[in-house]
């Protein structure tokens, strides 16, 4: 190729780019800048911004502010759905690798609640975690536990009942099948050496399956991090509202509040570039962990 | 691929059809976007009412279910606001200083219908609110009642409340009332309140003001006295459920003798099976009801303010004014209009102590509607996590209290 | 490996007691949106109604905005997954098959986009939403779609990846530009990942609760999500919730991505598949 050519070559892929570029600059870069331009003001969008400096972030980083409050619950949160997250679905792919029939029967039933709207399964769970009405309760009291939590109402179940209901997530069936297809690419012949061994089923396991997939935990681990940051708001936001007394207020819900029900952009813009850095130093860590494991060239 | 790529294009085609059904003829009635709280569609009896004595405008109700301040300050932000807006009492004057709202001086005292000399004294206090711009008219106006079952009274045999109760009185009847099978409660004394206005007036009635002259936060020795007396009776005589427990109306279900609401829930309970009837609610160190209105407000945006106007005005006036109280329950804040009882909407079985409604004017007062609906929701579940046992009554008066105030400065 | 009847009756066992786990959301929005709205409350609870309200579909069909919200939905799905699917897919094409100045950079940076969560860009797409007078339609939430998704482009690229270069060499021999290899030899051969990236927008589109939330007020432009969670309120109570017409809404909400599963679930675990492995 010489010069010219090349740079004819250049410019179709930049035109090819130009779709992306273009959604960049408006939707992610620019605002990612204005956001912290914005978090220097206070503004109302009624009268006009007013430039205050560091106002906004004096005020966030103050004890008892309700930023600090929800970068806890962020915390608490993201721990809470990786972990249930990882684990249910690697239970749930080891199942799926039974060597029988109707196994597709069974994937259809373990991912289905992945794919329902989250504000449906909400609904649901609000009826199910119902203190006195809830078919929960009423199973535990019939096995005869009498003391019931009262779900949705109390600073450590309401962790629980948010638990059981990431569970029933996108992310968790998303790992499943990543799960399943990382165990269906363990070499057939290391279980075979295994069974001649004598290993039995948790021995195989452990000593032949977990190194092979060891892995993708490590992979799903971090992007099941990046995820909960998204996906804390449409799972908080229907089911507890960020009760009860704040307690479960995620930072995306903390954002979401201050600036869609207070219309305090300039305090809501200072939360999402915290949130930004948060979530740039997690993605710098994912970028450093997948790129020993993934081969993107 | 093909049949994909057909499929999409069907539907495509299909959604497009949909989406062009909705464009009005410009030759017709003037239609005029009305927002409301509420679940409310244009078959309401007051907007059939209008339409029967107007061809030339045509409401459209923008019915907003939840959450009606956040969204219609949502809407006057993104410019997408209805032509007339009923406002509440805190983004009125927030409107008005912003230039959303059109003011009305010269409109009113042009018309022969609407009659500014005639408000209760509550409502016209607030209906000023920039020395004598008038932005918003107020459309009826409410209060809270303690709402009892008469059949649960008689069954245990304790004389029905007064319009003189105290909240000691109610305590002990919520006693006698609740029943126990086991464990489990098969009948509870008093149902949770469901509708965070209720705390206020509690509040108010402990003695705090609740809120200042200068729209700040006064409470204090009310509230402390407030969260003590709804602990005792969730946690300790266990005569009401603790918050966020039931599914549903406990007191419409007949699972509470008594519950405490707004007046607008009469005409909800009108097909209830058992006996029923209204007091004011009960009185602590002074009788109080925290009160409600909302303001007919014009867009400053709105093409068509002289149509909304007509609306307006036709519903201040008398007939206006007798089609709204019937239809929501609520009296008009016109004292002439009110003396009428339009608002009297009977049930089958109560209430008939239509007396309750006086308090309103000698004891109500307009409090914690004055102050940003997010803050004071949140404080109502800061109250909730109390009778949880989440937070203590100190944390609550002592953190949560003065956090609020800060939100409410941030919001100036 | 000699089976025992004994290991697969407990195999069976516990894949059944896992499924019935799993599906018993589904279970309880079908027995609850059966029931009447005390019935909802009734205690015991009973795991079926005895008497089943179908009447409560024909209610949510006829007498709420359900058409409407579905309506709104199809419009947000058509759109974008058309616009995602040409903008992530000439995106993905030059990070692929072209040789150009910054290739990894633009790779690099479009993979770190990725994690970039929803709301910490959303006050500013706010406010310019708002300059353009786009706010409280379906504008904002389509538009977007036509500039490339980041996610999306990474599935497209990682399919691209596959494609023989030698195939767009042989047509630009035969006078092809660049984009008519894209669009005559590597799309047609790309059908398996147009079709997996159009379902799982379709079914992320079905799911998306933020950007309605924050964009559309009017009741008439509300998605399904929206809609639910404002729907069914009782009539001075909004706080109260007709929770029998709830869980029929809810049921109706996930019928059509169960059947979407049931005809691609092939795509669906092949996309889902392709962004956690190696090449």
């Amino acid at each position: 190729m010489n010069r010219a050519e090349r740079m004819k070559n250049n410019l179709a892929a930049y035109g090819f780019l130009s779709p992306w570029f273009i959604g960049f600059l408006l939707f992610t870069g620019g605002p990612i800048i204005a956001s912290l331009v914005l978090s220097l003001t206070r503004w109302n969008l009624l009268s006009p911004p007013e430039f205050i400096g560091f106002r906004n972030y004096i005020t966030m980083f103050s004890p008892g502010s309700g930023f600090l409050n929800s970068l806890r619950a962020t915390l608490i949160y993201t721990v809470i759905s990786v972990v249930v997250s990882v684990t249910a679905s690697l239970f749930m792919a080891t199942l799926l690798n039974f060597r029988l029939k109707f196994m597709g029967f069974f994937q259809f039933c373990f991912f289905i609640p992945a794919v329902m709207p989250s504000v449906a399964l909400a609904f649901v769970f609000q009826l199910i975690f119902n203190q006195h009405l809830g078919i929960l309760n009423y199973g535990l009291s019939v096995i005869g536990i009498a003391a019931q939590p009262n779900w949705l109402n109390d600073t450590f179940w309401v962790w629980v009942s948010l638990g059981i209901v990431t569970i029933f997530t996108y992310s968790t069936g998303q790992m499943m099948l990543i799960f399943n297809a990382a165990f269906k690419d363990v070499p057939q012949h290391l279980y075979e050496a295994a069974d001649i061994e004598g290993a039995n089923y948790v021995q195989r396991f452990w000593h032949v399956t977990m190194p092979y997939i060891s892995p993708i935990i490590l992979f799903n681990v971090v992007v099941g991090t990046v995820n909960s940051f998204n996906t804390a708001f449409s799972i908080v936001f229907p089911l507890t509202g960020g009760g009860p007394a704040n307690e479960t207020t995620v930072l995306s819900l903390e954002l979401y509040n201050s600036a869609f029900r207070m219309f305090n952009m300039g305090m809501a813009s200072a939360i999402a570039t915290v949130l930004f850095i948060i979530v740039a130093t997690v993605g710098a860590i994912q970028f450093r962990v997948s790129k020993k494991l993934v081969h993107y060239d | 691929m093909k049949k994909i790529f057909a499929l999409c294009f069907l539907l495509a085609v299909a959604v497009g059809l949909l989406a062009a059904c909705g464009n009005d003829d410009a030759d017709g009635p003037v239609t005029i976007r009305f927002s409301m709280w509420d679940t409310v569609d244009e078959s309401a009896s007051f907007i059939q009412a209008f339409h029967a004595v107007q061809d030339d405008i045509r409401i459209e109700i923008v019915s907003i279910p939840e959450d009606y301040s956040t969204v219609i300050n949502t809407m006057v932000i993104g410019g997408t606001a209805p032509d007339v807006i009923l406002a509440w009492e805190v983004d009125m004057p927030r409107f008005a200083a912003n230039g959303n709202i059109l003011r009305l001086n010269d409109r009113i005292n042009a018309s022969d219908l609407v009659r500014m000399d005639d408000f209760m004294a509550a409502v016209d206090g607030i209906t000023d609110v920039t020395g004598g711009g008038l932005y918003g008219i107020p459309w009826v106006y409410a209060g809270h009642f303690l709402y009892f079952n008469k059949d649960m009274f008689d069954a245990a045999g304790i004389p029905y409340p007064t319009d003189n109760w105290t909240w000691d009185d109610m305590a002990a009847a919520a006693q006698a009332l609740t029943i126990r099978d086991g464990a489990s409660t098969t009948q509870w004394g008093l149902a949770p309140i469901d509708f965070g206005g209720i705390w206020y007036s509690m509040i108010g009635q402990a003695g705090d003001a609740v809120v200042d002259a200068n729209m700040n936060l006064s409470m204090g020795p009310g509230l402390r006295r407030t969260l003590e007396f709804m602990y005792r009776l969730t946690n300790e005589y266990q005569v009401t459920p603790q918050p966020g427990g039931g599914l549903g109306d406990l007191f419409a279900a007949g699972m509470a003798a008594m519950t405490r609401q707004g007046n607008w829930f009469v005409p909800g309970y009108a097909d209830v099976p058992f006996r029923w009837d209204i007091v004011p609610l009960p009185r602590d160190s002074r009788a109080h009801t925290a009160l409600h209105t909302g303001f007919f407000t014009i867009n400053a945006q709105s093409d068509h303010p002289e149509e909304a106007w007509t609306f307006i005005e036709w519903m201040m006036s008398y007939n206006g004014q007798r089609e709204l109280s019937q239809f929501s329950a609520n009296p008009s804040a016109m004292m002439s209009v009110a003396a009428q009882g339009y608002h009297r909407v009977a049930g089958q079985h109560g209430p008939t102590n239509w007396g309750a409604f006086d308090y309103f004017n000698h004891y109500g007062a307009f409090t914690f509607v004055l102050l940003n609906s997010s803050v004071t929701g949140n404080l109502v579940s800061q109250f909730d996590s109390v009778l949880l046992g989440i937070n203590s009554i100190d944390h609550v008066i002592n953190v949560e209290i003065p956090a609020a105030q800060r939100e409410l400065d941030a919001l100036r | 490996m000699k089976t025992f009847p004994w290991l697969k009756i407990l195999q069976y066992s516990i894949l059944l007691l896992v499924a019935a786990f799993m599906m018993f959301p589904v279970f309880w929005i079908f027995s609850n949106s059966l029931r009447t709205l005390p019935g909802i409350s009734h205690f015991p609870p009973r795991l079926f109604p005895e008497t089943p309200q179908f009447s409560n579909y024909v209610y949510v069909l006829r007498n709420s905005n359900f058409l409407l919200y579905f309506r709104n939905t199809m419009i947000l799905i058509v759109a974008n997954t058309v616009g995602t699917l040409i903008s992530s897919s000439m995106v993905a094409y030059p990070l692929a098959q072209m040789e150009f100045r910054g290739r990894k950079f633009f790779f690099a940076l479009i993979l770190a986009t990725m994690m970039v969560p929803a709301v910490t860009t959303i006050i500013p797409q706010f406010i310019i939403f708002r300059e353009l007078g786009w706010l409280d339609s379906l504008w904002p939430m389509i538009v977007p779609g036509f500039f490339a998704f980041p996610y999306n482009v990474f599935l497209f690229r990682q399919f691209f990846m596959t494609i023989p270069k030698s195939l767009g060499e042989a047509a630009k021999i035969d006078g092809c530009n660049q984009w008519q290899v894209f669009s005559i030899v590597v799309v047609p051969l790309a059908k398996p990942v147009f079709i997996t990236i159009g379902v799982l927008s379709a079914i992320w589109w079905w799911n998306e609760l933020f950007q309605p939330l924050i964009y559309v007020q009017a009741n008439h432009l509300r998605p399904l999500t929206t809609g639910a969670l404002a729907g069914f309120r009782v009539h001075g109570s909004p706080h109260m919730v007709q929770w029998n017409l709830q869980m029929a809404m809810a049921m109706l909400m996930i019928i059509p991505p169960m059947i979407l599963y049931l005809v691609a679930s092939r795509y669906i675990v092949q996309g889902i598949k392709a962004t956690g492995l190696k090449e």
